[in-house]
């Protein structure tokens, strides 16, 4: 599409081509965009963002499945009162699929894995996490906004019950999340349980 | 960013159109944006109306998507509804657009920055002349794309940017930096 003119110098045109370049719009212009094209019915009305955010570098499909999709099933389920000390399993990293079926394949596995977690009596409680937000650092004596964000690539979590930590790294070590290419972080909560 | 390609883009737009999906939509909406928002940036000079237009070139799209050909790539057809937002905002705010820059030459102070390199020479011109040089020299646009989409001739595109180059160089060459 760049067309030479006899004009503009040709130095002055490189540079001036150069300018073309992309720039990343406000993240929170995306929301409002999507917003946007509800109200337009241009995004199917009713629609619940899933927790496959695959496009997004972590791992948010984890732990919504574990919140939402696994929610009916596990309500039904009867577990023993939960023994022994608290561990936080952090869901970190972007599981890759591929493909549809994969994709699907990783919804059963981990409703699989989360149940088990639950008729067993491991499992605490589990969550997703909203996408990454500004935080709050003091710099000079000044608290202000920070772009920093240290929890970024945490998508959800969960937090079981394990005897110890190699228990908990047992349980862990099962869980889809890993087979797809994402990492768990294993933190024992100290303090009251 | 990753590499995308025109097969990239139709599997994206297929995936959105598949279901109306939001996910499918913010997958599209974020290989996208960065060219139409830098599009908008240098032809508005301002980030909010380039928001502003970004979301409104999005709102348009979406309903058009179904009925897109693939005669061009997808970020030329984006950028050419992101162009027909900003000259629809021209006209409903009265501000000058590209032909109407003619009083502004006469009007509009010479850029007042200390340093001036060419990114903020040309975001300090006035709007039509900022257009001009956008539009042909930057996005390259021939004069009868221009003509097409702003509703005027081919050769009152190629005076305004006539005048905008020279308006380009003076700006330069006050500041020290070589034309």
């Amino acid at each position: 599409m760049r067309h030479e003119d006899p004009e503009l110098d040709p130095e002055l045109a490189r540079a001036l081509a150069a300018l073309s370049r992309e720039h990343l719009p406000p993240r929170e212009l995306e929301d409002r965009v999507v917003a946007a094209l509800r109200r337009h019915g241009s995004i199917a009305p009713g629609y619940r963002r899933p927790w496959l955010r695959w496009a997004r570098p972590v791992a948010a499909a984890a732990t919504v499945l574990a919140v939402g999709f696994l929610a009916g099933r596990w309500s039904a389920i009867q577990p023993p009162a939960p023994q022994g000390e608290r561990y936080l399993l952090l869901l970190v990293g972007d599981p890759s699929f591929g493909d549809r079926e994969k994709e699907l394949r990783f919804y059963d596995e981990y409703a699989a894995w989360g149940g088990k977690l639950a008729a067993a009596g491991h499992l605490v409680s589990a969550a997703r996490l909203d996408d990454p937000r500004p935080s709050l650092a003091a710099v000079d004596g000044r608290v202000s906004l920070s772009s920093e964000q240290s929890g970024a690539g945490v998508s959800g979590f969960f937090m079981i019950r394990a005897r110890d930590e190699q228990e908990a790294i047992a349980l862990a070590r099962d869980s889809p999340h890993l087979e797809y290419g994402g990492r768990i972080e294993i933190r024992r909560l100290v303090g009251r349980p | 960013m990753t590499e995308r390609t025109a097969a990239t883009d139709q599997a994206l737009v297929a995936r959105y159109l598949h279901a109306r999906d939001e996910n499918a939509f913010r997958d599209l909406y974020r290989a996208s944006s960065p060219a139409i928002y830098g599009f908008l940036m240098r032809l508005t000079g301002k980030p909010e109306e380039a928001q502003e237009l970004l979301q409104e070139t999005w709102v348009r799209a979406a309903t058009r998507l179904a009925a897109f050909r693939w005669e061009s790539s997808l970020t030329t057809w984006l950028r050419g509804i992101a162009l027909h937002c900003w000259h629809e905002s021209r006209r409903s705010d009265r501000e000058p657009s590209l032909a109407d820059s003619e009083g502004a030459v006469e009007s509009a102070p010479p850029p007042s920055v200390t340093t001036v390199d060419l990114a903020i020479a040309v975001a300090a011109l006035p709007v039509g002349y900022r257009a001009a040089i956008v539009l042909h020299d930057i996005e390259g646009f021939t004069h009868e794309e221009i003509a097409d989409r702003l509703g005027i001739d081919a050769g009152t595109s190629r005076s305004q940017l006539s005048r905008a180059r020279e308006r380009l160089r003076r700006a330069l060459s006050a500041r020290g930096a070589k034309p």
